[in-house]
């Protein structure tokens, strides 16, 4: 089996390939957008070749010789789209005999309806979201099988484990202290440890049979965000676990109405003093509307400040709302009611999660300790940094 | 023409040149850019059209070397000693970008050769270029905070820089991983403001790659002094950046950029100060760090200033680059799996 793997350097491409490195069965090829993300694969002195996905030559150049194909790609829109049409097409005509695209459980909207444990659960995503994005790449990868590429797709919840920065993200948020816990924090936590998303995968490459439809694939249910939170706790330094906020908290306060619009409004703008400013930089302007202030300034001050009265409005002062301290953005997301199951991966796959929720944050906390020095001799000075905002000196008003 | 310009080259063509010492010398009244060399001639050609600049474009540097006072070299690590003997033999004075090379014996022949032509040989430290950095040395050395008891550095982001010919991926070519491409401008500012440590020792991820994480621990233990000082680099790892220093007197915070220096008493907790130089600055924010670094080049090229990092101590980070290598141990790693998430075979 020789494997090309699309998007190597990331975090779930980087963890396959480290996987699939000792071998002697796989031959791996790991392909690259550019080296400033290699870092980790660097280390390893893999050899890798840097591909642009948006390039069909390249494309199929890659694929040369290889027997299969995962595309663990993220990127813009074109890398999304072009990407993907360039690497299933690509991959028909290199005869690949097994094509693993990783969607998410995104597609199944935000948050998710109660039906989305099962893969079956019709995707809802709110249009010009990352999960509208993902199910048109679905789509994509259905419409290849459908024409005679075998495909599996998995689909993935927050990827957790060491290196993950969803995981240090809800760390540092809890630090700061802008992530708490929405109703106790007791709501379904779905993750996928990295190294149970490249065991999935390599089972993905030897299954029998792929059909291009969604196989979840997680750590498996129970975990909550509590649990997350009591496992970071530690890591934090926090003597108390994180707040406990309403589901009513996460509203939005009011947002103050814009301006309606109208004609007179515009014209109003466009002979404010803020575009003036920005005209009066073309010299031309600056004498045209030097010499109209002069004209308004022989009128007197009462002549001046009437007319700008009449041109700008009354001036108004902008409220200032009082800081809302849970900013973060996994907040939100524990309104995610929903454990996505893994019963269609243990029956297509063979799947289990080999880490459970417990050994995967035990593995994280091992990794976070080493990377940032936590515990060591420097951590009070390391810690002084982590803490460090230096925005305390800026004036509040300019 | 004003014929009293700095005819500078620029050799390579590549992602730093592109980004920062090309709009650097053009930003300057002092320079003008006479030729361009890279191996890639297009390259060369279309970082010209960018700039809608016309000097003398060659691939190789020996073409260039008529055309030119002096010459900026920003070419892949290994490539940097050939091309500055090559100028400095035919009395062309060197602006080398950092580390100057990737050994020791390189290091010391460029140097060698600098001092036989009698020219000029500058390293591309472009963070020394700032008035906090020369305001900490200053107050290191007068002992304003008592003694140094411990010091912290470090830096980390997920990725990052991405030169054109990705020679950081290569061990060989950038004479290291993110110790040698990130942390040599630490090492440089940290030998100003220390030293040369009594003793060091490394601990990297490396698999035979350039290592994408690294701790390097300094002993100091020189004329009274006894400190160590860390230094965490990271290519895998968020790291928020800066350096902190423990003194007898509070904690000496720097976060990294153009960022003040910041005092924290130890016998006030609620007093943070803000420590600036007084007087007019060195180094003007409106320039940017690698005009500054050119112009300084010029200038000591015009015997009208010293360079601010020149050869010797180049050679010095090169040196305590390569002991900490030497020392080398493996980064543990405790989280890795043993086989058995490893899958079925076919």
């Amino acid at each position: 089996m020789k494997v090309a793997i699309f998007g190597a350097s990331g975090f779930a491409g980087a963890t396959l390939v480290e996987h699939l490195l000792g071998r002697a069965d796989i031959e791996t090829r790991a392909l690259i957008h550019s080296s400033g993300n290699a870092w980790r694969l660097a280390r390893t002195g893999a050899p890798m070749t840097v591909v642009d996905v948006t390039s069909p030559s390249q494309v199929s150049e890659a694929l040369d010789g290889c027997t299969h194909v995962v595309n663990c790609t993220r990127g813009s829109r074109t890398v999304m789209f072009d990407g993907l049409k360039h690497m299933l097409a690509a991959s028909k005509n290199a005869k690949i005999r097994r094509f693993v695209h990783l969607s998410s459980v995104a597609v199944y909207g935000d948050p998710p309806s109660a039906t989305s444990e099962r893969e079956e659960a019709p995707p809802l995503p709110a249009p010009r979201t990352y999960g509208e994005e993902k199910l048109q790449q679905d789509r994509m990868v259905a419409d290849a099988a459908q024409a005679g590429l075998d495909c599996i797709v998995l689909c993935l919840p927050n990827i957790s484990g060491v290196y993950s920065s969803f995981v240090c993200n809800v760390l540092s948020d809890m630090r700061k202290g802008s992530f708490g816990l929405v109703d106790g924090g007791l709501r379904p936590l779905n993750t996928v440890d990295v190294d149970n998303l490249a065991y999935a995968i390599t089972l993905a490459l030897h299954a029998a049979k792929g059909d291009g439809k969604r196989i979840f694939v997680t750590d498996g249910v129970g975990s909550t965000w509590k649990d997350l939170a009591d496992a970071l706790m530690p890591l934090a330094e926090l003597s108390e676990p994180p707040p406990v906020i309403s589901e009513r908290a996460l509203q939005s306060p009011p947002v103050e109405r814009g301006e309606t619009v109208s004609l007179w409004r515009s014209m109003k703008h466009l002979v404010s003093s803020d575009v003036r400013e920005a005209l009066r930089r073309d010299p031309l302007w600056a004498k045209f509307d030097g010499r109209l202030r002069r004209f308004a300034a022989a009128g007197g001050r009462n002549l001046e400040d009437r007319l700008r009265e009449s041109i700008e409005g009354a001036r108004k002062v902008a409220k200032v709302p009082d800081p809302y301290p849970y900013s973060s953005r996994y907040n939100a997301m524990q309104l995610r009611g929903v454990w996505h199951r893994i019963d269609r991966a243990h029956e297509v796959l063979g799947y289990k999660p080999p880490l459970d929720f417990t050994a995967s944050t035990a593995r994280f906390r091992l990794w976070y300790e080493t990377m940032h020095g936590f515990g060591q001799q420097f951590w009070p000075l390391a810690s002084v940094l982590n803490k460090f905002s230096g925005d305390g000196h800026k004036d509040r008003q300019s | 023409m004003n014929d009293s310009r700095f005819r500078l080259g620029l050799v390579g063509a590549g992602a730093a040149t592109s980004a920062l010492h090309m709009p650097g010398a053009l930003a300057s009244p002092h320079i003008v850019v006479a030729a361009l060399a890279d191996p890639v001639k297009a390259r060369a050609e279309q970082l010209a059209r960018t700039y809608g600049i016309l000097p003398k474009i060659a691939e190789r540097v020996d073409d260039i070397i008529p055309h030119i006072d002096g010459a900026l070299i920003a070419t892949p690590n290994h490539t940097h000693k050939d091309i500055a003997l090559a100028c400095l033999t035919a009395g062309i004075p060197c602006l080398v970008e950092k580390p100057l090379a990737t050994s020791v014996p390189d290091a010391e022949e460029m140097c060698a050769a600098a001092q036989r032509a009698g020219k000029i040989l500058a390293v591309g430290y472009t963070t020394r270029f700032r008035d906090e950095v020369v305001l900490l040395h200053d107050l290191l050395q007068s002992r304003h905070f008592g003694a140094v008891r411990r010091f912290h550095y470090q830096e980390g982001t997920v990725g990052g820089w991405s030169p054109l010919s990705g020679y950081i991926a290569d061990r060989k070519a950038a004479g290291g991983g993110v110790l040698t491409v990130v942390g040599t401008h630490f090492i440089d500012r940290m030998l100003y403001w220390f030293g040369y440590p009594s003793s060091c020792y490394l601990l990297d991820d490396s698999e035979g790659g350039p290592e994408a994480h690294c701790l390097a621990t300094f002993a100091y233990r020189n004329s009274g002094a006894s400190f160590e000082g860390t230094l965490l680099l990271s290519k895998t790892a968020e790291l928020k950046s800066g350096l902190a220093i423990d003194t007898d007197r509070g904690t000496i915070i720097f976060p990294m950029g153009r960022a003040p220096l910041y005092f924290e008493p130890r016998d006030n907790s609620r007093l943070r100060e803000i420590l600036s130089p007084r007087g007019p600055r060195a180094f003007p924010m409106d320039k940017s760090d690698a005009q500054l670094e050119i112009e300084n080049f010029v200038a000591a090229c015009r015997g009208e200033a010293v360079p601010m990092v020149d050869g010797r101590q180049g050679l010095l980070s090169v040196r305590l680059l390569s002991e900490l290598y030497r020392s080398r141990r493996p980064l543990p790693e405790p989280w890795t799996l043993s086989n058995q998430a490893a899958g079925p075979s076919t």
